[in-house]
């Protein structure tokens, strides 16, 4: 049909799995499609071989690490985890360069901007606030913002806790930074202030059927190109989170407005349930990818056009996935995620899981 | 041994039975034919019951942490092991001992409490599992065995108190399976008026206040005819229906006369503060001021929070602080009124979690090695019983089950564990079976 | 036959088992022998197995190839063979391994052994109760082994006696094998109050009460039966409660909408114009939003809100009988013909369709592609979920590949997909479903007959209701397959069952047991006790305060009234009756129920309670109250109690009757139907 040749076509199919020692959380990717670094459940930094599958420990953190990003144009990995530190990794001198203590409790997310000139964490733990455990106020500043190059402290913005997500503009000017209860909060960085907040109630479930409390929330977000919208994705709330049950949801916002106002979210029809935990864009910006979780449906990993947010193609590739990351050729696509640990303590799995799909 | 066919038995356990009983409680209070309502005075008199209500009151409360809690994020951290998860583990006031780093404030008062971190049970469902850690033994059909609450509140309760034996606080209503096991038959072959009372998500009870244009003789003397009324009925039919029926009103005095205990508004704002702002925390608050004021059993549910197969971490680093605020503000609280030594205050679920993360970011169901935390009446403090192996797949000392468990509690309220339960046309049971030996090191 | 409605049971019973014997009936009539051998396993032996060993030897798994599921399958065995040697119980494996210091040992784990009891009752069982015969399957009316539900061949009665003759003589059979003595036959008043219940869920009026009293046809009680099977008050009861059986208790809002939507004038139609169950049951599969006779079914699915899951699970009860919820992630653990396959299998019967709202109100549409999904064991072992159900029928589908994208096409339907359009591909899957659910499938009607025998006589057949499954055998297996048969066979009419079962002798047993004991629910030698729900409360009590049908009243808020009762009295059909304490503080301490009770002083003729305070005398009082609210005459004990009562409230006459009503509609006689 004529509306099918207006979008972009896209095919994804599985070309390697990589099994890994621990779940990964965080991937970088390097100018060699062979090469690639993953942080792990264990804390650590694994650089992985694609090819032999082999990987090689190279530093970490004391829990869970769970951020990762290539300072571009540099041989420099920077890590974040839930010990609350950001680490420098030298790959060329094989060494930390740089250990800061960034948060009392966990780095949820952390990113580089598109310059490569700041990097920013965003921290909180849920506590209990209220009667229906809404979410306490911060005890620390929710976002902190460093400099890249010499870990200077550049400025920190509230927030209410648990702040899940944060994502740069391109053009660098702005930083957006999401929570358990669907708030986001943009602030202008040149300014140091708070230019856009609102809350989307989509991705935020209170437990009516197990727990009086709680979860879901943004997992991931991300600008568009020319820096005026902005797309984040989770799990579609549900009145029993615990089961996991709610939609497969991305939702994209004109922050701009005021107030934002909502453009589009996963079509009806083309979606079924689990938590959605991470986001990219192809570099050719046509489509982006949503991956995370199956519990119901079809798919785990989905790639929708950018321009009207259709489903192009969809596919299940059997692990919970954390985190999805084109290449700059844009003809492939990593994935970073984990299986189950199990219960056997004769058969210590390896339970961490890196996938590379040729895209065509 | 009893009968499994339930042919030549049929009247055990049945509401038949119970009517027996029932009959039998009343002739002592002074003639079937008695209008007055006033029969607590009448049994109380008799020394066959005097002799109960000079025991000294002991009491219970058990906070009851449905869908399993997490062993590892509480009692038995392994911290930096694969199973461990993303918190470490903090010293407590006993050396040697640590909990996790989610609990600061139990860390601070365990030399006051006691843990058992070697359970191992058999049932991994809930609805199994938790109808087995409420009634401490497997089921034996057609017989249901009366559950922790029910026999507790029968043994510890005074007959001519008003406040009810049995008191679950509860505010969230759905809950899945323990839904349905709080749907079902509490009090078992006990008889109806042993089960539950039951409320939560409002601290006031609704309609428990008697209307103002009637006086209360009347309100008594009424239930008195509608008692009469209802008593061809039920003994021409020995009818169920009508003792379940006579059973609940036969608590309505009661409970209005307390109505009072049960709002929380009129207890202190510091003391709300300190417990909550969440409603378990303050729910466990008016468990204090119930047992305060002489309720013998209160049970604190909230709903099945820790039951975290999906976003573990994620719930646990909140319910488990609110947890371990909860148990410090309530033990310390206690002990300030002088009351530690005869409330038993027991903090467990149906389960404990998989040392594995699943694929969903939680933890899964795990019977074969869990924790649970005791203080108070008889019991030991300072105690930590048992071990798990280095990364909490298995216990690796002596383990201990439901049996084990209940026989412990019985015990430590001065209740005989093993004895029978003394009540005609019912088969031999024991309040623990086959001489199931309590936990004896926490035994005081 | 003038005689026949005086007589006692008994006679009757044998009347008809020397017809039955004259006409050359067969009845499977087990030998003592084989019948406690069935008994053994049912009693002992399957609830032991299925506390101890269904975990590892069950619906989830089977280890060694071992499924301790039914008596066919144990004694088959698994990898080691059969475990039974009938007879020798020392050298059989299922004895061996329980032993302490076994080898391997059974249960498994540190620790476990089960009691010298538990031994003695399985070395019992393989000495003495074990047929060698692996076909012995007694009373277990499934295949071991099948994946079917198929019931095992059964001696019936001929379908063209009586069915009420049919119901007695079955019964009967059950109540001498128990050795149990019915209770005597209920009278005109308690015959006439539970049948109002039953069928128009109100308690009679006193003018219908003296009216039916005074009918001295022979066969009132069936001109009874007939007049309010014709009711208007008949199918909005009825709408009532299967409206809550099918889509369960709901609030205000919800329940607005079901109305709003056209589904309770749907249901309330099915029952007054008593169309075909069977009907009904595709109407709610299908959906269709055509102006016909079907329009407002299509609620059904809607208020699910496109949850197949849900779907599954609230059609798999009326099309099969059964619950499937707990074959979701693995086989069921203990009723072996359920399988995960068949749950996913109705999950995909739905999955294709969507809520759409067409111009013609809520409806569903179907995509003819799609919808292809799998599903995960327990054992992450994954497996496509495929059309198959639980009658044993299935449809094949040409499954696309993997990662290719079927193309969806106008030509694939008979009503093309569209704005506003409830879509009908050529195939349906949902047509599939229809017609699986209604060819060749014994559960629809037995799952139908199970429910109505439960609704009246107060206990399914099967019990509970919803798990028709081989763990739950029925109580009477004969009458349930003949009932279900004859309801077929009438073209699935429902007023006919309910009148059959209705004019039995079974369904007219007095509540009051015979003998010193109440004999087991199951025998139905007895009859049994349903409380009263809320709607059924609520107009019973509008017409023992004599307001009814009139719903105003100057004191008293109707409407608030039934919505108070509404969630107070929620339960339908509960599985056990608890009264709560909760109810019985509502019923004493809420304003609106002294409201209905106290005379208001008002005109005398609005309400039983200002009629009695215009009474002159006590005794007037109690009689005429005993007659509105329980529909007889108190005896000389409660005359004086309640003359008493009354004389020592002389200077407070109003609160006098307030309170000897409240003690009255407060009692089991008025809560409960009996």
């Amino acid at each position: 049909m004529a509306e099918e040749n207006k979008h972009p076509k896209v095919l994804a199919k599985q070309a390697k799995e990589v099994r890994l020692p621990t779940a990964a959380y965080g991937l970088a990717l390097s100018d060699d499609d062979n090469l690639c670094h993953v942080t792990g459940m264990d804390g650590g930094v694994h650089a992985v071989e694609i090819q032999s599958g082999k990987t090689k420990r190279i530093g970490g953190h004391d829990s869970y690490a769970a951020s990762l990003e290539r300072l571009p144009g540099s041989q420099t990995l920077i890590s974040a985890g839930y010990d609350g530190r950001i680490l420098w990794h030298d790959l060329a001198k094989r060494e930390v360069v740089r250990d800061v203590k960034a948060h009392d409790f966990w780095s949820w997310q952390m990113k580089v901007s598109a310059d490569g000139t700041r990097l920013a964490s965003v921290t909180g733990r849920y506590a209990c606030g209220g009667y229906k455990y809404e979410p306490a106020p911060e005890v620390e500043p929710s976002v902190r913002v460093y400099d890249t190059a010499t870990g200077e402290h550049l400025a920190k913005f509230p927030h209410i806790p648990p702040v899940q997500s944060l994502a740069f503009s391109p053009d660098n000017r702005f930083l957006a930074a999401g929570n358990l209860m669907g708030e986001i909060r943009v602030w202008d960085l040149a300014k140091r202030e708070q230019v856009a907040k609102w809350i989307t109630g989509s991705f935020t479930g209170w437990g009516i059927i197990k727990g009086h409390y709680y979860t879901g929330g943004i997992f991931d977000m991300r600008f568009s190109d020319d820096s005026n919208e902005l797309l984040v994705c989770g799990m579609g709330s549900t009145r029993d989170p615990a089961a996991g049950n709610g939609k497969q949801l991305w939702q994209r916002f004109d922050w701009r407005s005021s107030p934002a106002k909502k453009l589009d979210e996963t079509h009806s029809g083309e979606h079924g349930a689990g938590l959605m935990e991470t986001l990219d864009q192809h570099p050719s910006g046509e489509y982006f990818v949503m991956a995370g979780r199956l519990f119901k449906g079809n798919w785990n990993v989905a790639f929708f056009d950018t321009a009207t947010g259709k489903l192009l193609h969809s596919l299940d590739c059997g692990m919970r996935c954390s985190k999805a990351r084109f290449n700059a050729a844009g003809d492939k696509l990593f994935i970073a995620g984990t299986v189950s640990q199990g219960n056997d303590k004769k058969k210590i799995k390896q339970f961490g899981r890196l996938k590379v799909f040729n895209l065509s | 041994m009893e009968n499994k066919s339930g042919q030549a038995h049929d009247q055990c356990g049945s509401p038949e039975h119970g009517l027996h009983r029932r009959r039998f409680l009343e002739g002592l209070g002074g003639g079937v034919g008695a209008i007055s309502a006033a029969s607590w005075a009448g049994l109380f008199s008799n020394p066959v019951f005097a002799e109960q209500t000079k025991r000294k009151q002991k009491r219970c409360i058990l906070l009851w942490l449905c869908g399993g809690p997490s062993q590892f994020e509480s009692w038995d951290p392994k911290p930096g092991r694969i199973t461990g998860g993303p918190f470490k583990s903090i010293p407590t006031s006993l050396p040697g001992y640590h909990v996790s780093e989610l609990m600061p404030n139990c860390a601070k008062i365990m030399h006051k409490l006691a843990v058992v971190r070697s359970m191992k049970t058999d049932l991994e469902n809930h609805n199994t599992a938790i109808d087995l850690l409420n009634r401490g033994d497997k089921p034996r059909p057609p017989f249901v065995r009366p559950t922790l609450g029910s026999v507790l509140g029968q043994q510890l309760g005074q007959l001519d108190s008003p406040i009810p034996n049995f008191i679950l606080l509860d505010p969230c209503p759905e809950g899945n399976e323990f839904k349905g096991f709080k749907a079902g038959n509490w009090a078992g072959w006990l008889g109806a008026e042993y089960g539950p009372v039951r409320l939560g998500g409002q601290y006031k009870l609704p309609d428990v206040k008697r209307l103002p244009d009637i006086t209360t003789t009347d309100h008594e003397e009424r239930e008195a005819l509608r008692r009469f009324i209802g008593r061809k009925y039920e003994n021409d039919r020995l009818s169920a229906a009508a003792s379940s029926q006579n059973a609940a009103f036969a608590r309505v005095k009661g409970l209005m006369s307390c109505a009072d205990l049960f709002d929380l508004e009129r207890l202190p704002q510091k003391d709300r503060d300190r417990y909550g702002p969440g409603t378990f925390g303050l729910h466990t608050l008016l468990s204090r001021h119930l047992v305060e004021n002489g309720a013998p059993f209160v049970m604190v549910a909230n709903g099945m929070p820790w039951d975290s197969h999906v976003f573990h971490n994620e719930i646990y680093q909140m319910v488990i602080p609110d947890l371990d605020n909860i148990i410090y503000q309530l033990v310390t609280d206690l002990e300030e009124r002088g009351m530690l030594d005869d409330t038993l205050v027991v903090a467990m679920g149906e389960f404990g979690r998989t040392p594995g993360i699943n694929q969903a970011r939680g933890r899964d169901h795990y019977p074969k090695a869990w924790s649970m935390m005791m203080t108070g009446c008889g019991i030991k403090q300072g105690v930590v019983v048992g071990e798990t192996e280095k990364d909490g797949y298995e216990v690796a000392s002596k383990s201990y089950d439901e049996r084990n468990l209940f026989a412990t509690i019985f015990t430590a309220l001065g209740l005989d564990p093993h004895r029978e339960y003394d009540l005609p046309g019912l088969p031999t049971f024991h309040y623990v079976e086959e001489k199931a030996e309590p936990i004896r090191e926490l035994l005081a | 036959m003038p005689l026949i409605r005086q007589l006692n049971l008994f006679p009757i019973g044998q009347a008809l088992g020397l017809a039955a014997v004259a006409l050359g009936l067969l009845l499977p009539r087990l030998a003592n022998g084989e019948e406690t051998k069935a008994m053994y396993w049912e009693a002992h032996i399957r609830p032991l197995f299925k506390q101890h060993c269904l975990k590892c030897h069950g619906g989830a798994k089977q280890k060694g190839g071992l499924d301790l599921r039914s008596l066919g399958s144990t004694l088959k065995g698994g990898d080691s063979g059969s475990p039974v040697l009938p007879g020798n119980p020392d050298g059989s494996l299922i004895y061996k391994v329980l032993l302490p210091g076994a080898d391997p040992h059974m249960p498994p784990g540190e620790g476990k052994q089960l009691p010298e009891s538990d031994l003695s009752l399985v070395k019992n069982w393989v000495a003495a109760h074990v047929s060698p015969h692996s076909s012995n399957t007694g009373s277990e009316p499934w295949a071991a082994a099948s994946p079917v539900l198929k019931p095992k061949p059964l001696k019936l009665p001929a379908a063209s006696l009586p069915a009420s003759r049919v119901i007695d003589y079955l019964v009967q059979i059950g109540w001498q094998k128990k050795g149990v003595s019915p209770a005597k036959r209920a009278d005109d008043r308690v015959f006439l109050r539970r049948v109002y219940l039953d069928l128009i869920g109100r308690i009679p009026t006193p003018s219908e009460r003296t009216a039916f009293l005074a009918d001295d046809r022979l066969r009132k009680r069936e001109a009874l039966v007939d007049s309010l099977l014709a009711h208007p008050e008949f199918a909005p009861h009825m709408r009532e409660m299967f409206d809550v059986l099918l889509l369960g208790r709901v609030d205000e809002g919800k329940t607005n909408r079901r109305a709003d939507n056209r589904w309770h004038a749907y249901l309330e139609t099915v029952f007054r114009e008593n169309r075909p169950w069977n009907e009904f049951v595709r109407d709610i599969i299908l959906a269709g939003t055509g102006d016909g006779s079907e329009r407002g079914a299509s609620w059904f699915l809607y208020e699910q809100n496109n949850d197949h899951q849900k779907m599954a699970e609230s059609i798999a009860p009326v099309a099969f009988g059964v619950d499937v919820q707990c074959a979701q992630c693995h086989d069921h653990p203990s009723a072996p013909e359920i399988k995960q396959a068949h749950y996913w299998g109705l999950v995909s019967a739905f999955n294709r369709s969507k809520n759409v709202d067409t111009n013609n109100g809520p409806g569903l549409t179907e995509s003819a592609i799609g919808g292809f999904i799998s599903y995960k064991n327990l054992a992450k072992v994954s497996a496509p979920a495929e059309l198959t159900f639980l009658n044993g029928k299935s449809v094949s589908e040409n499954r696309p590949a993997k990662d290719t994208k079927e193309k969806d096409d106008p030509a694939k339907y008979l009503v093309p997909p569209g704005n506003k359009v409830a879509a009908k591909p050529r195939f349906s899957r949902r047509e599939v479903l229809a017609q699986a659910a209604l060819t060749d499938n014994p559960g629809l009607a037995r799952a139908f007959v199970n429910r109505v025998w439960a609704m009246l006589t107060g206990r399914g057949f099967v019990h509970p209701v919803k798990e028709m499954s081989s763990e739950y055998p029925p109580s009477h297996p004969e009458l349930l397959a003949w009932l279900a048969r004859d309801f077929e066979q009438s073209g699935h009419d429902i007023k006919k069952l309910i009148r059959d079962i209705v004019l039995s002798e079974v369904y007219q047993l007095d509540s009051k047991p015979s003998g010193l004991s109440r004999p087991e629910p199951s025998v139905f030698a007895v009859a049994l006790e349903k409380p009263l729900h809320a709607e059924v409360l609520f107009r019973s009590l509008l017409v023992a305060t004599s307001r009814w049908p009139s719903e105003s009243d100057t004191k008293v808020d109707a409407a608030a009234f039934r919505k108070l009762l509404l969630s107070q009295f929620p339960d339908l059909f509960p599985r056990e009756y608890n009264a709560s304490i909760q109810q019985a503080m509502f019923l004493s301490n809420n304003p609106i129920v002294r409201d209905m009770l106290h005379p208001d002083g008002g005109s005398p003729g609005l309400n039983l309670p200002s009629l009695l305070l215009n009474l002159p005398g006590q005794s007037e009082r109690v009689s005429v109250a005993f007659e509105t609210v329980f529909g007889r005459p108190p005896s000389r004990d409660e005359t004086a109690m309640f003359e008493g009562y009354l004389g020592r409230r002389d200077d407070r006459p109003a609160k006098g009757i307030e309170q000897m009503l409240w003690a009255m509609v407060c009692s089991p006689e008025f809560l409960m139907n009996h």
